[in-house]
This record gives structure tokens, C-alpha cells and sequence, in this order.
């Protein structure tokens, strides 16, 4: 190997090796154990595959391994598992997190209770306080386990004064903002500010060994369900947790009406809109390559470049600009027509919107490679035919057609595949728009994969990953077992030749 | 020989390894610094108040653009998450039902209106520092409309004439008022509460969801006006965010419902304009908008970061009426600190202040997400001839009422 070849891969592995080494003492510090080990294994496995001399053949299968580990199979993995979850606004963190948080988001000020002046102080490893009671003016050196009264706020011999500037530092801070020291027998002091604290009574107590939370005033046991804690009269406390469910949100779809309804309402629409973007795009595209094959027409060229112009202005765009040219009273569509169709406002005339506008991106992908196609097909077999006597439609249907579909139909499923996750299609058109009566998440033109990413970020009652994970996990299998079926179908086809 | 190379490439590997590491800094979140997040739209406002207040205490608020802050929030790492978020009062319940905020107390709090507290409080805690108040208003084209409608019923009259007029306008909007596809709840609710409909029952701070009032016998009597409203033109779906602003900028709207987030664009625009309230249009209804708070909530990650504590002082600080004045100063809204809204001198946000008196605070309530799909699509069904407004209303109501059981 050339020197210059060693140095620049010692280069490039030193700057990996310090890069990791460095994001794993920060995970370290975060008390990220598995993520460190993960990342340090990893990093040590690339630098013997790179240095060894026994791993030539993996070193060009690692990137793309690591690649694919990290951007394909991590986030696979991820979504199947919250599909099993009840992750869902609400449902976001472990139980110890929301327990902690409970507890947290009901510790109370009391009402006309203490307020405290205070400065801190430290003698070896002991940290305190001296509290100045504005309500009394009483003082008191206050440690984690209690008060004990002083004479006055001066400094107890043998203690040390720290300054606000060190209170900033993150390990006072930090002792501060979790500083809880009881006051009285039900109510604790809480530090608000770094000179300031106020007197605060929790509402609830976790009961670790009974496993229950515990309204204090009133002694009673809340009841633990669904990843949240009740009380008895249904009153839901939040936060709540992320559990498992099991199925729990595929047999929703089947089962509970407001998720059935809804989804199979969308499913049948899905299919449609596939199905129907694709014919509609396939037949354009074919009308239009067969009469540009034709010798008699001029200007071949020009005009199949022409053509190709709509698929190559960025799809998006072309999306917002025909919601735009199909506003009711404002579009440019309804006013060359003369008409007044609500193509965005009502839930058939969107569908038909939808379509339409999806077979003006898509005819010039099915015309180019229809062309493609067609140009292939040797001119002797429609020359034969015509000898036997064929009349041009018969040539076309009997010979020309079928011999096109066994290249074109592979790429027919594959139109069909994308067509049924074509999210920008619907979401940038109509938003899934109009709204439905059956649901608050499926408009009428929504299609499954625009449904699940409502379902995800933008339904109204927050967000519910676990059921939207699951309802993707739906999708692929939908589409893979189509796309399964129709190549073993399209296998036949190539029987002809 | 060989084995020797190796040995110092290794070696020299290491070594080189280790003194990169080191000379990257430590976490990611560096201490005493305070991360704080606003939409894209608001990153420079913010940054005119954390640079003063770093020049005052020394303290570092690193300000962050975020153009997708909720979603982001939502799927944030403790290690990148910010410690202050700027967001409009409504989120408050969303946010505490995930525990990523935290109640805030504050020593100026007799500064405040007690409304604008009761907005962002949820049981007896104040969930964030009020900034600033906002509230849609009616702008009227004074060059179209040299005498202000006393009533609707003038408003409308002279929204259709001048409609006549412009017949041959195709780009002429009688009321231009923001819908699109997906509705616009929020821009429409002066015509709900005008017609004696409300959403929950109840008071700020104390909704009752179980209370709708979507299908109130008044407001359902009342609705056949909005049929009429359709059939004339004078209110249409049709007219978007887009489109509304468009109208009204170039001249070609009398009428147009907004609030103060376009002044600056319309001022640059040139039409000569008034703000004012929306005209009564039923006797014993006012029709009142919507207000919105803005304010600063503190995250839960600002214990994780051990910044808790500076965090609560910058917060403080955010809620001094001198800090307000800066961020008026550059947003050009009202702000929440009375002290600051005396000082602060701007004649259109003070007319849009007297047009949103008695406004509404919009619920901080979880089901309140559910009011603005189907609010905002009822209004969409009414206004573009789908279906008659009584009947929209009665179905969002009926299915506000399912979702919340």
C-alpha cells in the first residue's frame, strides 16, 4: 500500500476513534451505559476491520452495513415495537419518570404558608441553609433532615458562606432545585430562587412497597390502569406512562368503532386511488407514446419533450399550485370552465381532484417508459402481422399489448405501491380534506399513510404513535403481499415470448 | 520489522485518538448557559431580549429558531432539549399531560390581568410567564369605506353594494375572513360567540367540556344567517389565508378579519385602514375573538440540565415589564405586563386591545384540540354550500360530544 493511502486512513480512523471516544465519555456521563458500549464495540470492530489484513472483503461491506443498520433496520425495529405500546400524548415516559412527575406537578404552595429568605453554607461535605421566615422573622439552620432554630441570620462557626456566583455552579444548583427539608409535620420548604423558598405540601405519596400512589390528605389508594393513575370518581391523573398492550392496537382497528369505521373507509379509498392513479396515468401514457411512435406525426421530439415537463417541475410544487388553480371561486380551473364545481369542498369532487391532479404528474413516467417500451418491440412483428392481415387495432391489442406488459407491468406494480403511500399527492392537495362526519382524523380523501401521520402529529386529542405505528405496520403488509401477488401474476406474462 | 510499523501506527492511532477527544468540549449542554426555543418567525425578538439580559447578568439564553416547535418538542433527547419554550397559552395542558413543563411562581404577578393569568393556570398553578396578548380585529379599508358601519347589517350592506360594483373583479372579496379547505376555527369564533354560540361551558381556568354549546337552541335559530351570509357572497370558504391577505392588501377587500402578526405587511402595503371591533351583529351577543397569550414555559429539562434555578431567574426577568418592552418593541404586539402596556405606545395595537375587549382566552384544555377540527370544518360545510350551517353545527357538536364522552 502507498504511504499516502496510510496516512489518509489512519486520518480518517483517528478522527472516527476520536469522535467516539469523545460522544462516549459524554454518554458515560449521562449514565448511558448500553448506547457506550454499543458505540465503543462498534468503533473497535471498524478499526480491526480497517487494520487487519484478514478482513479485506468486509471493508467494503461495513459502510453500508452500518448504514443500513442505522437508517433501515434501527427504525423498523422502532416502529414495530411502539406499535405494541399505548405510546400516545399523555403516554410518553416510564412509569418512575410519570411517578416522579405526579408527584412534582402536585406538590403545592400552601396557602398563606411560609416564605423564606436564605443563604447557603457548607462545612465539609455538610450543606445547609439559613432561613430568614419572612412570615415571623424567626431564623433557622435548615439541613435536609429538618430546621433547628438560631438566635440570628450570622454564620454558625465553622460554616462557609457561599457566594451567588457559586450557586450558579450546576452542582448547587442542582442540590438546590432538589432540596426538599420538612417544615411541619405535612408541609415541606422548596427552594424558588437562589435566595428564596417557600413552604409546599405534597398532594400525593408513592407507596413503594404496596406499589401505589396515595392521595395524603385523604388516604386513598389510586387505582392503576392503562398506564395512569385514577381516582376512584374517574378523575385521571396525568402524566401518565408508556406500557405494553400487546395487540391492543391492531385489534382496535378491527374492533373499536371509532378507529373501524374510519380505517376501512380509508382503505377502500387507498385501493381506489392506486388502483385508479394508475390506470389513468398507464392509459394517457400509452395513448400518448403510441401516437408519437407513429412515423406520420412531426415534431417528435419537441413534443415528447414537451410531455416530460410535468414530471420535471418538483412534485410539490406542482401540488400547492393546482390547489390553488382549483379554489372554488378563485381558481384559474373554474373560471376558464365557466363553472362553479367545488373540487376541493366536496368529498366526491376532491376524490376526483386527487386523481386528476395525480395523472397530471404521473402520465409522463408512463409515457417514458411506455416509449421505452414500444421502441423495443421489433417492427417485424407488426409487419407480419399486417401480412396476415391484422387490422391495426387487432395488431395493437393482440401483439403490441401484451409484449409491452411483460416489461411495463413490474414497473406498473411498483407505480401501484408508490401510489398507495403517495402522501404529498393528498396531504399538499387537500389535507385529507374534506372533513368526515365518522371521524376527527379521516378527512374524506385521506389515504392510509396520510391517516397514520394525522394519527401521529396532527389529530386533535394530541398525538397516538402506538396506534399509528401500528396502522404503517398495516400498510406494509398490505402492500407487500399486492406487490407479492401481482410479480408472481406477471411471471405468466413472460411466457409469451 | 513489520511488526514493529504496526505496532507504532497503532500507537500513534491511539494517541491521536485520545487528544481529539479531549479537545472536544465535555457535553453537549454546557452549564449556565439556558436554551431557549421560539418559532422561526420569532428567533430575532428573543435574541434582542437574551442579548440584553446576557449584558445585564452575565448569563448566557441561547436562543433557538424552531420552524416545527411542537413536534420537535415533542421528540426532543433530554441532552438538546431547551429549557424555556415560547408558545401560545393553549398548549399548557398538552404539555403538563407529557410532564414537560413545570408550574412557575412569580413575585410580580399583580402586574399581570387576572384573565391573562387565569389563561395559563391550570388548577390553582400558573404554567408559564405571560408575554404578550393578541387577538384578531376588523381592518376597514377607509378609502372604500370612508364612514365606519355602525351595525352588521350596514357592514353587510356595504360589502355587497361595493361587491356589485366590482362585478367584474374577479379578484374582489366582499369580507375577506381566513377559511381554506381545512377552516379556520379561530378566525371565524367572533361570528360564533356574535350568534350566541360558545364551546365549553364554564369560565377561563374552569371550562366544563362536558358542556357544549355548539347547538344551543339561540345559536341554531341564529345560523340560518350564516346561510344567507353564503348565498350572497359575503362569507366564503374559498377565501384562505392566502387569498384573504392578498384582498385586502391590494385593494381589492373593504373588509378583512386578522390580527396583528400582518400589520407590518399591511402597512407596507399603502391601503389606508382602520381597526376596530367586529360590529354587533344579534342584539345581546358581542361578537368577541379569541385571545392568545404568548408566554415563556419553563421545561422540566431545566432541572435535568441543573439550570433550574437560572432558568426561573431569566423567567422572572421575561416578566418585567422592561423586558416586555423589548419584546414589543421588535414584535410589535401588546404586552401582558400592564406596567409595560401604559409605556408602550403603538396607536394600531392599542385599537386592536379596545377590539378584543371581553375576548376569550382559547381553552387550555386537551379536548380544546378537538373544537378546532370540528369547529373549523363546520364552518367550512356552512360556507361552502356543503351543507346548512344549522346541521354542520348540530354534527360537530354531536361529535365533539362522542370524542369526549
Amino acid at each position: 500500500m502507498k504511504l499516502q493511502g496510510i496516512v489518509s486512513k489512519l486520518l480518517l480512523l483517528f478522527l472516527l476513534n476520536g469522535t467516539s471516544l469523545w460522544a462516549a465519555l459524554t454518554l458515560f456521563s449521562l449514565e448511558n451505559y448500553g448506547p457506550m458500549a454499543l458505540l465503543l464495540i462498534t468503533t473497535a470492530l471498524i478499526d480491526y476491520i480497517y487494520l487487519s489484513k484478514r478482513t479485506r472483503a468486509s471493508r467494503w461491506l461495513l459502510p453500508g452495513t452500518i448504514l443500513l443498520i442505522i437508517f433501515q433496520i434501527y427504525p423498523v425495529l422502532y416502529t414495530a415495537v411502539t406499535a405494541f405500546t399505548n405510546y400516545s400524548t399523555g403516554h410518553s415516559i416510564t412509569r418512575e419518570e410519570a411517578i416522579e412527575g405526579l408527584i412534582e406537578q402536585n406538590t403545592n404552595l400552601v396557602e398563606d404558608g411560609a416564605q423564606f429568605e436564605f443563604k447557603v453554607i457548607e462545612s465539609g461535605d455538610r450543606r445547609a441553609l439559613i432561613t430568614t421566615n419572612l412570615k415571623d422573622g424567626t431564623f433557622a439552620l435548615a439541613e435536609p433532615d429538618g430546621f433547628s432554630a438560631l438566635d440570628s441570620a450570622e454564620i454558625p462557626e465553622g460554616w462557609q458562606l457561599i457566594d451567588e456566583d457559586r450557586l450558579r455552579e450546576a452542582d448547587y444548583q442542582s442540590w438546590l432545585t432538589k432540596l426538599r427539608i420538612p417544615f411541619s409535620e405535612s408541609t415541606i420548604l422548596k427552594v424558588e430562587s437562589f435566595n428564596t423558598a417557600a413552604e409546599y405540601q405534597y398532594l400525593l405519596r408513592y407507596d413503594a412497597g404496596l406499589n401505589k400512589m396515595i392521595d395524603i390528605a385523604t388516604g386513598e389508594a389510586l387505582v392503576e390502569k392503562e398506564g395512569a393513575f385514577y381516582y376512584l370518581d374517574g378523575t385521571e391523573m396525568e402524566p401518565g406512562w408508556r406500557i405494553w398492550v400487546g395487540f391492543g392496537n391492531f385489534t382496535d382497528v378491527v374492533t373499536n368503532d371509532r378507529v373501524r369505521g374510519p380505517f376501512f373507509r380509508v382503505l377502500i379509498w387507498t385501493f381506489a386511488y392506486a388502483l385508479l392513479s394508475v390506470l389513468t396515468t398507464f392509459i394517457l401514457g400509452l395513448l400518448l407514446a403510441t401516437t408519437l411512435n407513429s412515423p406520420r406525426i412531426r415534431g417528435q421530439r419537441v413534443l415528447r419533450s414537451l410531455l416530460i415537463i410535468p414530471y420535471a417541475i418538483p412534485g410539490f410544487l406542482s401540488i400547492l399550485i393546482w390547489a390553488g388553480l382549483l379554489n372554488d371561486d378563485f381558481g384559474m380551473v373554474n373560471r376558464a370552465l365557466g363553472t362553479s364545481i367545488p373540487w376541493l369542498f366536496d368529498a366526491e369532487w376532491a376524490k376526483v381532484s386527487t386523481i386528476l391532479v395525480n395523472l397530471w404528474l404521473g402520465f409522463p413516467y408512463m409515457f417514458l417508459v411506455t416509449t421505452g417500451a414500444l421502441q423495443s418491440i421489433p417492427a417485424e412483428l407488426s409487419e407480419a402481422a399486417e401480412v396476415d392481415g391484422a387490422t391495426p387495432r387487432q395488431a395493437f391489442a393482440k401483439i403490441k399489448l401484451p409484449l409491452l406488459l411483460v416489461t411495463v407491468a413490474p414497473l406498473l406494480i411498483g407505480s401501484f405501491a408508490y401510489n398507495f403511500n403517495n402522501f404529498g399527492g393528498i396531504y399538499l392537495l387537500t389535507g385529507g380534506g374534506p372533513a368526515m362526519n365518522d371521524s376527527d382524523v379521516a378527512g374524506a380523501t385521506d389515504i392510509l399513510i396520510s391517516y397514520t401521520y394525522k394519527l401521529a402529529f396532527a389529530s386533535g386529542k394530541g398525538a397516538q404513535y402506538g396506534l399509528a405505528t401500528a396502522v404503517s405496520i398495516i400498510i406494509f403488509f398490505i402492500v407487500a403481499s399486492v406487490s407479492a401477488i401481482s410479480f408472481r401474476r406477471t411471471r405468466a406474462l413472460e411466457n409469451i415470448n | 520489522m513489520l511488526k514493529k510499523t504496526r505496532i507504532a501506527v497503532i500507537g500513534a492511532l491511539a494517541t491521536f485518538s485520545l487528544v481529539f477527544a479531549a479537545l472536544m468540549p465535555m457535553t453537549a449542554h454546557a452549564a449556565s448557559t439556558i436554551v431557549l426555543w421560539a418559532g422561526t418567525e420569532k428567533e430575532s425578538t428573543y435574541k434582542a431580549w437574551a442579548d440584553d439580559y446576557s449584558k445585564r447578568t452575565g448569563v448566557t439564553v441561547k436562543v433557538v429558531g424552531k420552524a416545527k416547535l411542537q413536534d420537535d418538542f415533542k421528540t426532543v433527547g433530554d441532552a438538546d432539549a431547551p429549557d424555556i419554550v415560547i408558545e401560545a397559552h393553549d398548549n399548557i395542558a398538552k404539555f403538563r399531560a407529557d410532564n414537560k413543563i413545570e408550574a412557575v411562581t412569580l413575585t410580580n404577578l399583580k402586574e399581570f390581568d387576572a384573565n391573562v393569568i387565569s389563561a395559563l393556570s391550570l388548577g390553582t398553578k400558573l404554567y408559564g410567564v405571560p408575554l404578550a396578548t393578541e387577538n384578531i380585529a376588523l381592518f376597514t379599508n377607509t378609502k372604500m369605506v370612508p364612514k365606519a358601519p355602525k351595525t352588521w347589517a350596514e357592514l353587510e350592506k356595504i360589502a355587497l353594494d361595493l361587491a356589485k360594483k366590482n362585478k367584474s373583479n374577479k379578484n374582489f372579496v366582499p369580507f375577506a375572513v381566513q377559511q381554506g379547505t381545512g377552516g379556520d376555527a379561530y378566525h371565524m369564533f367572533p361570528f360564533l360567540t356574535g350568534l350566541g354560540g360558545y364551546v365549553f361551558g364554564g369560565t377561563p381556568g374552569k371550562w366544563n367540556k362536558y358542556d357544549i354549546g355548539l347547538d344551543n337552541k339561540k345559536f341554531l335559530n341564529n345560523l340560518s344567517l350564516v346561510d344567507k351570509w353564503y348565498s350572497s357572497g359575503l362569507i366564503k370558504a374559498s377565501v384562505n389565508g392566502d387569498i384573504a391577505k392578498a384582498a385586502f392588501t391590494s385593494g381589492n377587500a373593504p373588509f378583512y378579519v386578522t390580527g396583528p402578526w400582518f400589520l407590518d405587511d399591511i402597512r407596507k402595503s399603502g391601503v389606508s385602514y382602520r381597526i376596530s371591533a367586529i360590529p354587533q351583529i344579534i342584539k345581546g351577543y358581542s361578537p368577541v375573538p379569541y385571545s392568545g397569550v404568548q408566554a415563556a414555559l419553563l421545561t422540566t429539562y431545566a432541572a435535568k440540565h441543573n439550570v433550574a434555578l437560572e432558568t426561573k431567574a431569566a423567567l422572572q426577568d421575561l416578566a418585567s415589564a422592561s423586558s416586555q418592552l423589548i419584546l414589543s418593541g421588535v414584535a410589535l404586539k401588546a404586552p401582558a405586563n400592564l406596567k409595560a402596556q401604559k409605556s408602550f405606545s403603538d396607536k394600531d395595537i392599542a385599537a386592536f386591545g379596545i377590539a378584543g375587549k371581553g375576548s376569550i382566552p382559547m381553552p387550555a384544555i386537551a379536548e380544546n384540540g378537538i373544537m378546532w377540527g370540528a369547529v373549523g370544518s363546520a364552518w367550512v360545510k356552512a360556507t361552502s354550500g356543503q351543507s346548512k350551517a344549522a346541521a354542520a353545527f348540530k354534527a360537530a357538536a354531536a361529535s365533539m360530544r362522542d370524542q369526549i364522552e
